[in-house]
């Protein structure tokens, strides 16, 4: 039973169908890849221009200061040289406010991660009076924007004679309110029957957190881990008003120890900026995956 | 109550004596501090030593020079938010369906969120030289951005954007995920192009997530300090004395603690009343 | 409406996997198509390349003598209902109706006319103005299938719109399928994996295994005359029972024995097993549960231990074992036997089947 539809195809020569077929999948292929081309270009520009910053100090860091000062536009540096790294490491105390910076960054991250998820642990897991309005002050924090409190830190800090110390630039951050939400939310996922059954069987809480709930956050703790550490290494208005000796300041501060106009110093000085972006860029690209499902997890909605 | 119902009922509040101790210190205690100090005309060291009500309010709302920070941060805040959102809506758009190497480019978009601002505005210090900046050399200008009062808002401006630009394409590339994909084969179906698909379905599928990242970028605005401090100080002439740095050199140039306080509770009130009229606002919009 | 044709249709996955086989298929004008088979058989996929949403690997796709292979999804002027009925989100449900017609430009008191035309055959006017999250599932299949009558296309695709729906509502919605399908003159193209959805609507039914049309035919046809073993035990509720039997040549009668049972195939079969060369190999008998007598000759009486029985009130469900091969039997409800006992019942020889054991091909097909 042949269809009117089939016989007239058959009639058609066969050679002018395969023909016909053949032009009809070129362009249409052809359209496809070059859609396909076009947003790969696309995208490229946009990276570029995105990145523009960051590739002109690259650029410029590696530029002898000698080949600055020209009108023309020069984006590679003709002879690349390492002079203004060594020179940035040599004017400022870089490795210290390197090695500051770590210090600090790791411990504000370390005792977020601690605070936070016992913190939340205590939410998500027991029961106890007044267990949601304490929650919802610590929400409440969040509100709380940075300089409605900085001025009377600092009185605060400096009357402790804290001023210009590891523990003036790291107790005040050893918490968050998001942390606590981020780790409440990832706990919520878990049944209770965890928990329970781990105390049935004569677990206390610490070896409960310790042992069983612990690695199972592995990826909030890594989401909040590339966070916590990338705007601690970043901080900025703290360090500034808090420490004043060369011996504590962080990389952020000490970095405009490097600030002029003169053209040996502009080489030194984003020489410098590029040394100490590399960390947190680094810490980011490494753990963007983690964090991205961690900052995400719980299906952000308006 | 015997040592061990003790132990029991106290053992959920011991988990939370880290965090909140650290709260209570140093966010509730100054929060209320802040409050406090407003109300007084404090010493150098920054003790509360004549009372003085809300005289210093009413200094502020009286003084131009408040205004004029309100006013350059009111612009500030809407070139910032508006710029951030639309490079992180192009960058997510242009991410969203995949093709080779589009690992690379997302990496690459969500960067700036990685970058302090006192190093991004070092390097923009730089690229806005007037005489080998990029962006002089570029245009073909010979223009002392930052030097000139027309301009340098702008400039702090965008810098900020900049940086804010890479959380939201985060923002966007998750809420254009949540978007279900069949809708665009039935649109697809029904006959509509690209271009079409865009407009009818992706822009209000977004709408949601739009909200959340409005507020978001614009309390972030609200509390830009590193890149003033490292670009213009403020300057020229007040052009870029945002409310953030105002409270900081009333602080610990003016020692004038009293007043900055003052101002703070304002910027606290002015964030509070607008995140609030945001979401009376959200509760009138495209909902789901 | 439109004709579709098929012409050696294959479709292949980037990793190998064929997921269609040597389509060949003509859809004429105002048919019920429908594609059947078990979940992974390739009927959506079929589906979707009739839409556009996947790519023709190899053979042609002709819709209204054009060849459509290469052809964008919004140019072919179809339309489709989603499993998961795709209704936007942030649109009222007459706005999602609406779409489709607003894309293609309709002026907007026809949209109107045809919106609440098509409200009122599916009984949701009284829905306009709600957004999707607000309706329950019957609702939503509704506005999916609204949304698709309200257009002319050249044919509806639908896959499988009632599978998300409690039973009542599925047979509910069976109707008014049938009844939009007369009363549209429409072209539909209908993907299911429920033969009885498939049986009920058809005018004309494609089963399909494993990427390849097992039968194209009319219900009945594919009822009475399957052309394999799989399409005879897929359609058909409960299914065709089978056993492995031995064509025996006894005193000139050609018989069908499994354990102690013995059938005297009717003259055709016996002819056709001759003929073929059956005699002395094994054969699959089909019977299906209804084909099952309460009396009847000694030659058709076959044995079988009851297990477990189906009170269905105008019938029973007897099933068992026979020669340790499954039986299911349909009788009606004066039979009386319970589990433990053995039921004699007698075969309808006239309306057995059989089957090649390794082609699994059906011997006495017409």
């Amino acid at each position: 039973m042949d269809s009117v539809i089939t016989t007239a195809a058959k009639e058609i020569n066969r050679d002018e169908l395969e023909k016909l077929k053949r032009s009809a999948t070129q362009k249409a292929l052809f359209r496809r890849r070059a859609g396909k081309f076009a947003l790969v270009i696309v995208n490229l520009a946009m990276s570029i221009f995105v990145l523009l910053p960051l590739l002109y100090a690259v650029s410029i860091a590696f530029m002898p200061s000698s080949e600055l000062f020209t009108t023309e536009m020069n984006l590679i540096p003709g002879n690349p040289t390492l002079e203004n790294f060594r020179q940035a490491m040599v004017k400022i105390p870089l490795n210290r406010f390197i090695v500051n910076s770590f210090f600090v960054a790791g411990c504000i991250t370390f005792g977020q991660i601690l605070s936070c998820s016992l913190a939340a642990f205590s939410f998500s897991f027991l029961d106890f009076k007044g267990k949601n309005l304490l929650f919802m002050v610590v929400m409440a924090t969040m509100m709380i924007p940075g300089e409605a409190t900085i001025i009377s830190n600092y009185l605060t800090v400096s009357g402790l004679h804290w001023l210009d110390s590891y523990k003036v630039l790291i107790i005040p951050y050893l918490t968050s309110a998001m942390g606590i939400f981020l780790f409440r939310q990832f706990y919520k996922s878990f049944p209770i029957s965890l928990y329970e059954s781990a105390r049935i069987d004569g677990c206390s809480n610490l070896r409960f957190i310790y042992s069983i709930l612990i690695p199972l956050t592995k990826s909030a703790i890594g989401a909040m881990a590339v966070y916590t550490f990338i705007n601690a290494w970043n901080m900025y208005m703290w360090p500034l008003l808090v420490t004043g000796s060369d011996r504590m300041r962080t990389v952020q501060i000490g970095i405009g120890m490097l600030d002029s106009v003169d053209s040996q110093s502009i080489s030194m000085m984003i020489a410098g900026v590029v040394m100490i972006i590399i960390p947190s860029i680094s810490v980011f690209i490494a753990g963007q995956r983690q964090l991205i499902r961690g900052m995400f997890s719980g299906a952000v909605k308006g | 109550m015997n040592i061990k119902t003790f132990v029991k009922k106290a053992g959920p509040y011991v988990y939370m004596v880290p965090a909140m101790a650290v709260f209570a210190v140093f966010l509730f205690f100054p929060f209320f501090k802040t409050i406090y100090l407003s109300l007084y005309k404090t010493n150098k060291m920054g003790q509360a030593k004549l009372y003085v009500g809300l005289l210093n309010y009413a200094d502020l709302l009286n003084s131009p020079s408040f205004f004029n920070s309100l006013l350059v941060t009111a612009i500030f805040v809407v070139i910032v938010v508006s710029v951030s959102m639309l490079l992180g809506l192009i960058a997510a758009v242009l991410c969203s369906k995949t093709f080779p190497g589009i690992r690379i480019f997302s990496t690459a978009y969500a960067l700036p969120m990685a970058i302090a601002s006192s190093s991004a505005a070092m390097i923009f210090k730089i690229m806005l030289h007037p005489s080998i900046g990029i962006v002089n050399k570029i245009l073909g200008f010979h223009i002392n951005w930052i030097s000139d009062p027309k301009y340098a808002l702008a400039c702090v401006a965008l810098l900020t954007a900049w940086l804010n630009s890479g959380i939201n394409f985060l923002y966007f590339s998750a809420g254009l995920s949540n978007i279900d994909e069949t809708i665009y084969e039935r649109a697809s179906v029904d006959g509509a192009n690209s271009i079409q698909r865009f407009f009818f379905l992706t822009l209000p599928g977004l709408s949601p997530i739009m909200f959340y990242t409005l507020v978001v970028n614009i309390i972030q605005a609200f509390q830009s300090f590193g890149q003033v401090k490292v670009l213009t100080q403020g300057g020229p002439g007040e052009s870029t004395n945002l409310i953030v740095y105002s409270i900081y050199r009333d602080a610990f140039f003016n020692y004038r603690f009293g007043s900055a306080a003052a101002q703070s509770v304002l910027l606290f009130l002015i964030i509070m009343i607008l995140t609030l009229c945001m979401f009376r606002l959200e509760k009138k919009g495209v909902s789901y | 409406m439109a004709s579709l044709s098929f012409v050696n249709v294959c479709k292949t996955y980037k990793n190998g996997l064929t997921v269609v086989k040597d389509f060949n298929l003509d859809i004429k004008d105002r048919e019920f198509l429908i594609l059947v088979g078990p979940s992974g058989c390739g009927k959506s996929t079929t589906l979707r390349m009739i839409a556009g949403l996947e790519d023709i690997t190899s053979g042609e796709l002709w819709i209204d003598g054009q060849l459509m292979n290469m052809t964008s999804p919004q140019s072919r002027d179809l339309s489709m209902v989603f499993q998961s009925y795709a209704l936007y989100p942030h649109l009222t449900v007459y706005q999602n109706m609406a779409f489709g017609l607003k894309v293609h430009k309709v002026p907007k008191d026809e949209i109107e006319k045809r919106v609440g035309r098509a409200a009122e055959i599916l009984h949701i006017s009284h829905l306009l103005d709600r957004k999707p999250s607000a309706l329950s599932g019957g609702q939503k299949q509704r506005v999916a299938i609204g949304s698709v009558i309200v257009r002319q296309p050249k044919a509806y695709l639908m896959d499988e719109p009632l599978s998300n729906l409690d039973a009542k509502l599925r047979s509910q919605m069976r109707v008014e399928l049938a009844k939009i399908h007369r009363e549209l003159g429409a072209t539909i193209i209908y993907v299911t994996h429920d033969q009885v959805e498939a049986m009920t609507l058809g005018t004309r039914i494609v089963v399909m295994n494993s990427g390849v049309i097992q039968q194209a035919a009319s219900p009945n046809d594919i009822y009475e005359n399957p052309v394999n073993k799989f399409v005879a035990g897929f359609i058909g509720s409960p299914s065709m029972n089978f056993f492995p039997v031995w064509v025996a040549r006894r005193e000139e009668k050609i018989c069908l024995e499994f354990g102690k049972n013995k059938l005297i195939a009717n003259e055709i079969c016996s002819k056709r097993l001759v003929e073929d060369g059956y005699v002395g190999r094994r054969v699959y008998l089909g019977i299906r549960p209804e084909d099952f007598h309460e009396e009847g000759p000694e030659e058709q009486k076959i044995l079988f231990d009851v297990e477990m029985k189906e009170v269905l009130g105008a019938e029973i469900l007897f099933h068992g074992r026979i020669n340790r091969e499954e039986i299911c039997v349909r009788l009606s409800p004066n039979v009386k036997a319970e589990p433990g006992e053995r039921l004699p019942v007698y075969v309808d020889m006239d309306r057995i089947k059989l089957f090649d054991m390794d082609t699994e091909q059906n011997i006495i097909y017409v």
